[in-house]
């Protein structure tokens, strides 16, 4: 027990407060200081803090600090710090308040003890987050908002049955390790595959991060998917499942994000393909692998943010995030464009960035297993492709040269201070891999800059560079141009309401030839009435003895 | 379509690069647990023909997949004109 101030409580408050500050400029700075105020109430809260709350007869630990929730409430405080600074000249309270809200139940969400505060906090970060779509005002974005809000609350739904199965199976709420045993934990491990983008229940992500606001994509690309990763990593760790699953992700991405044009939507794949690794490390589940699966959590959240944030200063720039509208802004854009390449560094592992010292692990972890390392390697090689070389190459060079891109302005001053402080953290993390490892949840004895290492995976990657370089010059590589590429979205969106109107025709049909039928056989009973009956009262008759037909039939249906 | 353009200097830079890379492999020894990734230039071929092949499946994948931007009409964001960002 103690006296600790929650952070998400923070968080909520000022989302609160946020919207009756007049000066807009004033409350962007003002945001700035939520997620450093909330950082300090756990900062220096030694690890076994709790706080338990008695609920009816059930006692909930509604907030504990251990070293896995404390790596992942810090990073997401950073990445809610990023977001917020990267936001700055949003004048949208909406999104700003989403953007709190979100950030607050994210960080509550991790520091659940029990499952019943996880499934409150995991409720609210879907339901803040829709926002920071529909933020962008427009048709598509509504009901792209539509769907995304469908896939989190049937994720919500599957939690909810999944706990209270657990209850009823265990008499604990408790959210700590579990088998795959029971419909229980089977619900709950689905609740966290459908958030954590596992293959075929994936395509919410890359439908949605694309619809929002430029600065709202920068935000969901921290929080919810990473939440997953942490709830798997802290109930499901070892479920050998989730190697096979994890392995999927980090391969199917990879050829949808080589031919998408909506760059945001190549930066969604490669976030899926990315998950993907740390699922794998989550499955083989060693005190390394699982320290693998943090570390590349903790780096991907900072290079994807900035990422998405290089392609978001180019969106506000040139009012595109197309690769067929883009290139040749290198002249235009300098700053942007070397923060991209570092997170495109940082993406692809090249030694000295963040990512590289982080994936090592996971991949390290996975040698016992040959075809998982196999895949691991190869998905690499993908990783190099759609985030390292496809996201710089088609904004800043491409198929335009210099005179033919569009002459704008270099991204504004609070952005590139975010994109610095981003490109700075996956420098500084890949020089002194030491200052990520000291905060991982088992001891880390393991040297990611060996000269054989560094040697073969610069092999590695300069190959794969040299095999784009030639397919370019052959005209090999695939051209940019409009076109949308279907997915298992196409399922829900084209598939099933095509059948669904289908079966409604064929039912309409049915009905009309039936309602024909009847009311000619009606026609002739009311014919055959002995002239004696009124007609009203041989009408009636006759309808109540259908309805009571239907209603006999409907019962033995 | 677009298609885009890589510069001749590039090309040799990047040649160059590779071929140092390549020279330790004769050299130095591997220690990997894996026998296969002790094989001399095993990373330099897994780069460049796991790149390619990526490349030339995703080209045929996208003969599948790929359709206009107005497929989904107006319940999808891929054929907004002039949308506002901020």
């Amino acid at each position: 027990m103690t006296n600790l101030v929650m952070p998400s409580l923070v968080y909520f408050v000022a989302a609160c407060l946020a919207p009756f500050i007049p000066h807009a400029r004033l409350r962007a700075v003002l945001l700035l200081a939520v997620p450093v105020l909330a950082a300090a109430t756990f900062f220096s809260a030694g690890y076994g803090t709790s706080r338990i709350v008695t609920l009816f007869d059930t006692q909930l630990k509604i907030f504990r600090i251990d070293a896995l929730s404390y790596v992942f409430a810090l990073v997401f405080s950073l990445a809610a710090f990023l977001s917020l600074l990267y936001a700055a000249h949003i004048r949208d309270r909406v999104e700003q308040v989403a953007t709190l809200v979100y950030a607050g139940a994210a960080i509550g969400a991790v520091f659940a003890g029990d499952l019943v505060t996880l499934f409150v906090f995991w409720e609210g970060t879907a339901i803040a987050s829709v926002f920071l779509i529909w933020s962008r005002r427009t048709e598509g974005a509504y009901f792209t908002g539509m769907r995304y809000i469908t896939a989190q609350i049937a994720s919500g739904l599957l939690l909810l049955i999944g706990i209270v199965l657990f209850y009823r199976d265990t008499g604990s709420v408790a959210f700590d390790r579990m088998t795959l045993d029971s419909m229980a934990t089977w619900c709950i491990f689905l609740a966290f595959g459908i958030k954590c983008a596992f293959p075929l229940l994936h395509n919410w992500l890359q439908d949605s991060y694309p619809a929002a606001t430029l600065t709202g994509t920068v935000t969901l690309s921290a929080f919810t998917t990473k939440l997953a990763v942490y709830a798997l990593a802290r109930g499901f760790a070892g479920t050998e499942y989730l190697i096979y699953i994890g392995v999927a992700m980090t391969l199917f991405p990879v050829f949808f994000a080589a031919i998408e044009n909506n760059l945001r939507r190549v930066l969604s794949y490669s976030l899926n393909n990315q998950l993907g690794f740390m699922v794998v490390g989550i499955g083989i589940g060693t005190p390394l692998a699982l320290d693998g699966t943090v570390a590349h959590a903790f780096v991907h959240i900072i290079y994807k943010s900035l990422l998405f944030m290089s392609v978001g200063a180019v969106l506000l720039r040139t009012g595109s995030d197309k690769a067929s509208d883009l290139g040749g802004l290198w002249k235009s854009m300098p700053l942007t464009m070397f923060f991209c390449i570092v997170g495109a560094l940082s993406i692809s592992a090249f030694p000295l960035f963040s990512g590289f010292i982080a994936k090592s692990l996971i991949i390290s972890a996975s040698e016992p297993h040959l075809w998982v390392w196999a895949a691991l390697m190869v998905a690499s090689v993908g990783v190099l492709e759609h985030a390292g070389i496809k996201i710089p190459y088609a904004m800043f060079f491409g198929h335009r040269s210099v005179a033919d891109a569009p002459k704008v302005e270099e991204a504004p001053l609070h952005m590139i201070i975010a994109m610095a402080l981003a490109a700075g953290l996956c420098i500084a993390l890949g020089i002194w891999p030491e200052l990520l490892y000291a905060l991982l949840p088992y001891p880390v004895d393991y040297l990611p800059y060996t000269s054989e290492h560094v040697v073969t995976q610069l092999q590695l990657l300069f190959f794969a560079l040299l095999a784009f370089a030639l397919l370019i010059r052959f005209g090999l590589y695939p051209p940019e141009y409009r076109a949308i590429n279907l997915d298992t979205d196409w399922l829900y969106r084209r598939l099933g309401p095509r059948l669904a109107a289908r079966v409604a025709a064929c039912v309409t049909q049915i009905w009309q030839s039936l309602a024909r039928h009847t009311s000619a056989m009606t026609t002739l009973i009311i014919s055959y009435d002995p002239p004696a009956n009124s007609a009203t009262t041989g009408r009636m008759v006759l309808w109540i003895a259908i309805l009571l037909g239907i209603a006999l039939c409907l019962a033995y249906l | 379509m677009m298609h885009h353009y890589m510069s001749r200097s590039v090309l040799i830079a990047l040649g160059l690069i590779c071929l140092v890379l390549a020279v330790p492999d004769f050299f130095l020894a591997r220690h990997a647990s894996l026998s296969l990734a002790n094989i001399p230039l095993f990373y330099c071929l897994l780069g460049f023909v796991a790149y390619a092949a990526l490349i030339f499946m995703a080209k045929g994948l996208r003969r599948l997949i790929s359709r206009p931007e107005n497929y989904y009409g107006r319940k999808s964001i891929d054929d907004e004109k002039g949308a506002h960002h901020d």
